[in-house]
């Protein structure tokens, strides 16, 4: 039903998934291909119906009813001894044929009426909206009752109610687009440009539409081919005697206890070309949305991850500079690599980062988004997400190497020993459950506490962190909460089990400005207060001058730079991080440090280029730096490292 | 909650109030003559004109629209123009039949589509998870009615666990009647069910795919715990309207099988009223229908009120 290549969602290679047009992705899926055919075959069917059928549909052969399969009939005759394949085949015509008019008619009369309502909006659009509302609650079988009962029976009346019903799923779509589209500076381009209205509508935002129209299309044809078949059953659309799968259904229905096999052709033919466009509706949708299924039941083979033994403790917690196992901090990270299967071979994230944090210190990782900054975080609680894994490298805790240890074991340091927060509190937070109910969570898991002390506990440290009136606000609703008081409950729901080490993943970027000074202030607090250390993540070098001891630059997956915060930023020996640097405001305050901006991206793990990561957006670069992968030796992932001291910038 | 309850009672009178006066004058609008439809062609000029006064049809529309929503109101729905039955008691004596065959078709939906949606959701790739997503796509295609009349067959015709068709009220053998409904209940619930599977999955997978769970995860919490406090509920909220949605769908499509099963049921009814045009049988009809459909309504309100805190007025 779909191709069995994976990709990790957040790399799905937008720009292939562009280049290539859907109806070419379509083509290349066996399913799709599948039901196109079937589809072709079966419209063949239908149209050359008189020159397939062996028998003509009406012919009545009153001395053979009810017959099952034979030789002359293939698939037996009814209750007048009409040939049963031929009225299957036939019945294509009516079946098929009514629900391809009335999807069109709802799509050529919903498509322009959304356009409409969209391109007008205001008034127009709330009052149309509201009766599109209604209509839809109404469930279509009940619509399709009221016209029929209005207009008669029969199968105009019928396809006409279809197309009624329907016409409503594309007025939400032709006005849903019409509206963002009209956001777009395209068409005031066109507007200012002098070009009609109309031209504009047809010309410039209906082919924006195409794709969710298409999908729309394939999912309804099946649903019409339904009601239709169903209104013919009750004998309401097609005339009883015509051939039409849903009256054959019905014909089968009266002597089912006397031959019981009438019914399955035509159920089959409807089950069959309802599924066929399904099946095509729902590939169409994951092509356009870019969805991919996920591959069955992959795994991390455990036996890939290289075991390096923690080497003898060191006693200093000295700064890593070059390659190699860390030791000696309270948490000592050593060659971690992480690998996501793209296509046939995998994409690392993660490449050999190492670093060690020791008791009471933080460590700050920067880097801009894609540096691998989170991915190394998520791998120390051995959250990397699926189908990524750790392939290489270790994470020592305790004695323990967690890039090794089992889930459960892994459970047991998760927010007791190393607690983690993240960027959005706002989203890091179940909006549907209390916060009370969420930041008793670790205390549940770890402490047998029961609810009520949980909730004791959580109150306290709500109202440590500087929640005002923290007992009350257990009750309330993470969307009750301002972002700054969300991320101060973030920090208490982290903080419950006391933990040894903290990761926190840019635990200020979503704030305003004051309030993050308020909560870094408040971490560094608790960190003296609970003796913990801080693994801080941002890309705001700001954060990084005001908070932390020692640093480490991230580009590309790999650590480019590390060493004391002072040394690196008063003398950065590696062009990404001065880059990083001159890229900050110097004017404003240590906290306003905005994203850095440096011309062109970081690279894309699944297309890293050769020798030196950073070498095409390094104006440092020369002809060596692309020629061999570039060792981390002294603190600096630079050839030119040595130089860089001394140029002036 | 209570003001949620009350908001949405009074939304749903006015809706109900709507519907009725749309029921009325798509009666008027109709082609079809209720005094010919009762007294045949044959009638005289004189006969016809006491019927007409008879059925009240000399008076203006608006009249007879005030007189028949002040009945309605009242619980009057009229005369059958065909055999002149109360359509009141008519519908009171059918409502049984329809509110077992759907609350029965709806327990099945709502409980199998639930498992199999969370149960697929929370491991998407692996065997069940496969087998349920064909189940599901085969149930979105098969025409109900279809597998009504093929649950018929192998059931009741040939393993005679069950009555062919027809209806044994509850009062007089409860154990026929609960064989009798078994099949229809099911043949019912297959399009819903696959519908809130498949949505269900769907909610699943994004809901463990958000910061939330990670964050859950990164606290130490057991994926069990995960998966039962927090992301079923989160996968659900969204769907809940496709969920009462896929309620009102089984009311209406339980006139599809009442045919099957020649149950004596609202849909039947309603079936005959569409074909002989009998308007107050209809408008009765559609009016119970109505109401069971915004009572489905009123309770997804309700639960996406006691689920979803944002829901809630302020
Ligand atoms: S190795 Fe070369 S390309 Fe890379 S950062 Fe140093 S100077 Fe730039």
């Amino acid at each position: 039903m779909t191709s069995s290549q994976s990709a990790a969602p957040q790399m799905t290679d937008l720009d292939a998934t562009r280049a290539s047009t859907w109806t070419d992705q379509l083509l290349r899926r066996p399913a799709s291909l599948f039901c196109l055919a079937a589809l072709a075959l079966l419209a063949g069917t239908a149209i050359f119906a008189p020159l397939v059928a062996p028998y003509h549909p009406e012919a009545v052969d009153t001395l053979r009813r009810l017959q099952g399969p034979s030789i002359d009939h293939w698939l037996g005759t009814d209750s007048l001894g009409r040939d049963v394949l031929s009225r299957v085949i036939y019945g294509a015509r009516v079946s098929l044929g009514a629900a391809v008019v009335s999807v069109t008619l709802a799509a050529v009369a919903g498509t322009s009426i959304g356009l409409l309502i969209g391109y007008l909006g205001g008034w127009w659009d709330s009052v149309a909206m509201r009766v599109v509302d209604a209509l839809q609650s109404i469930p279509a079988l009940v619509f399709a009752f009221a016209i029929i009962a209005l207009v008669g029976k029969g199968i105009v009346p019928t396809t006409l109610a279809v197309a009624v019903i329907f016409a409503i799923a594309y007025i939400r779509i032709a006005r849903g687009v019409m509206l963002r589209e009209r956001q777009r500076r395209y068409v005031d381009a066109a507007t200012a440009a002098g070009l009609p209205t109309p031209r504009i509508i047809f010309g410039e935002i209906l082919p924006n539409m195409v794709g969710p129209l298409v999908v729309e299309t394939a999912i309804l044809l099946g649903s019409a081919q339904l009601i239709i078949a169903m209104l013919s059953f009750l004998g309401l659309g097609v005339d009883a005697d015509a051939a039409d799968w849903g009256s054959m259904l019905n014909d089968a229905r009266i002597y089912q206890g006397v031959h019981p096999f009438l019914s399955i052709p035509s159920g089959l033919a409807i089950t069959f070309s309802v599924l066929l466009f399904n099946v095509l509706g729902d590939d169409l949708r994951d092509i356009l949305t870019g969805t991919q299924r996920p591959a069955a039941g992959r795994r991390a083979p455990q036996g890939a991850v290289a075991l390096s033994a923690p080497a003898a403790a060191d006693a200093s917690c000295g700064v890593a500079k070059d390659e190699g196992s860390q030791t000696g901090g309270i948490l000592d990270v050593s060659g971690l690599t992480i690998e996501f299967p793209v296509g046939n071979n995998g994409a690392r994230v993660l490449d050999g980062v190492s670093f060690s944090l020791c008791a009471g210190e933080t460590f700050g990782l920067v880097g801009e988004s894609g540096s691998g900054k989170s991915q190394t975080a998520l791998a120390i609680l051995g959250l990397t997400p699926k189908p990524g894994m750790v392939t290489a490298g270790s994470v020592h805790f305790e004695g323990r190497n967690l890039a090794t240890a089992g889930e459960h074991d892994l459970r047991r340091v998760r927010g007791k020993e190393i607690a983690m927060i993240f960027q959005d509190p706002m989203a890091a937070f179940s909006p549907v459950h209390t916060i009370g109910d969420q930041v008793i969570v670790p205390l549940q898991a770890h402490a047998k506490l029961s609810r009520a002390a949980a909730r004791d506990r959580a109150a306290d440290l709500l109202d440590r962190v500087g929640v005002p009136n923290a007992r009350r606000r257990l009750d309330d609703y993470p969307h009750q909460f301002s972002g700054g008081m969300a991320q101060r409950a973030m920090i208490a729901m982290a903080l419950t089990c006391e933990p040894k080490v903290l990761l926190a993943d840019e635990p200020t970027t979503a704030l305003d400005v004051t309030i993050q000074a308020q909560v870094l202030d408040l971490l560094h607090e608790l960190q003296q207060e609970m003796e913990m250390a801080i693994l801080l993540i941002t890309h705001d070098l700001g954060v990084v001058a005001a908070t932390c001891d020692r640093v480490g630059v991230m580009y590309s997956g790999q650590i480019v730079e590390t060493g004391n915060m002072s040394d690196v930023f008063d003398t950065p020996r590696h062009p990404y991080t001065r880059a990083l640097m001159e890229a900050t405001p110097h004017s404003s305050s240590a906290f306003g440090g905005r994203l850095p901006t440096i011309d062109g991206r970081v690279p894309p793990p699944w297309n890293l280029p050769q020798g030196c990561r950073f070498h095409p957006r390094c104006r440092f670069a020369i002809k060596a730096c692309t020629v061999a992968p570039v060792p981390l030796m002294d603190g600096s992932r630079c050839l030119r490292a040595g130089e860089l001291l001394m140029a002036e910038v | 909650m209570r003001k949620l309850i009350v908001n949405r009672l009074a939304a749903s009178f006015g809706v109900l109030f709507l519907v009725s006066t749309l029921l009325f004058f798509m009666a008027e609008l109709s082609p079809i003559d209720p005094v010919t439809l009762s007294l045949g062609d044959s009638a005289t000029p004189e006969q016809e004109a006491m019927k007409r006064a008879e059925l009240g049809l000399d008076r203006p529309a608006l009249t007879r629209y005030a007189k028949w929503l002040g009945q309605a109101a009242g619980g009057d729905l009229g005369r059958s123009y065909l055999h002149g039955h109360d359509v009141a008691n008519e519908l009171m004596r059918r409502l049984p039949v329809t509110l077992a065959l759907c609350l029965g078709a709806m327990a099945i939906a709502l409980v199998v589509g639930l498992t199999a949606g969370i149960a697929g959701g929370l491991q998407p790739g692996s065997i069940a998870d496969r087998v349920i997503t064909l189940v599901v796509s085969l149930g979105l295609a098969l025409p109900g009615f279809w597998l009504g009349l093929l649950l018929a067959m192998a059931f009741a015709v040939h393993l005679r666990w069950f009555p062919v068709i027809g209806y044994t009220p509850l009062s007089v053998d409860p154990l026929a009647w609960m064989r009798g409904l078994v099949l229809p209940c099911v043949g019912l619930s297959i399009h819903a069910f696959s519908v809130i599977a498949r949505q269900v999955r769907g909610a699943v997978i994004e809901a463990s795919a958000s910061t939330y769970v990670q964050t859950m995860r990164a606290a130490g919490a057991s994926s069990r715990t995960i998966a039962f406090r927090f992301v079923v509920k989160n996968a659900i909220v969204p769907v809940l309207s496709v969920i009462g949605l896929q309620m009102a769908v089984i009311v209406s499509a339980s006139v599809v099988m009442e045919h099957v099963f020649a149950l004596p049921g609202i849909g039947s009814m309603l079936l005959e009223a569409i074909v002989t045009n009998d308007m107050p049988l209809l408008q009765g009809g559609v009016l119970l229908v109505a109401c069971f459909v915004l009572a489905i309504n009123l309770v997804v309100d309700i639960f996406l009120g006691a689920l979803d805190p944002r829901a809630r007025p302020a």
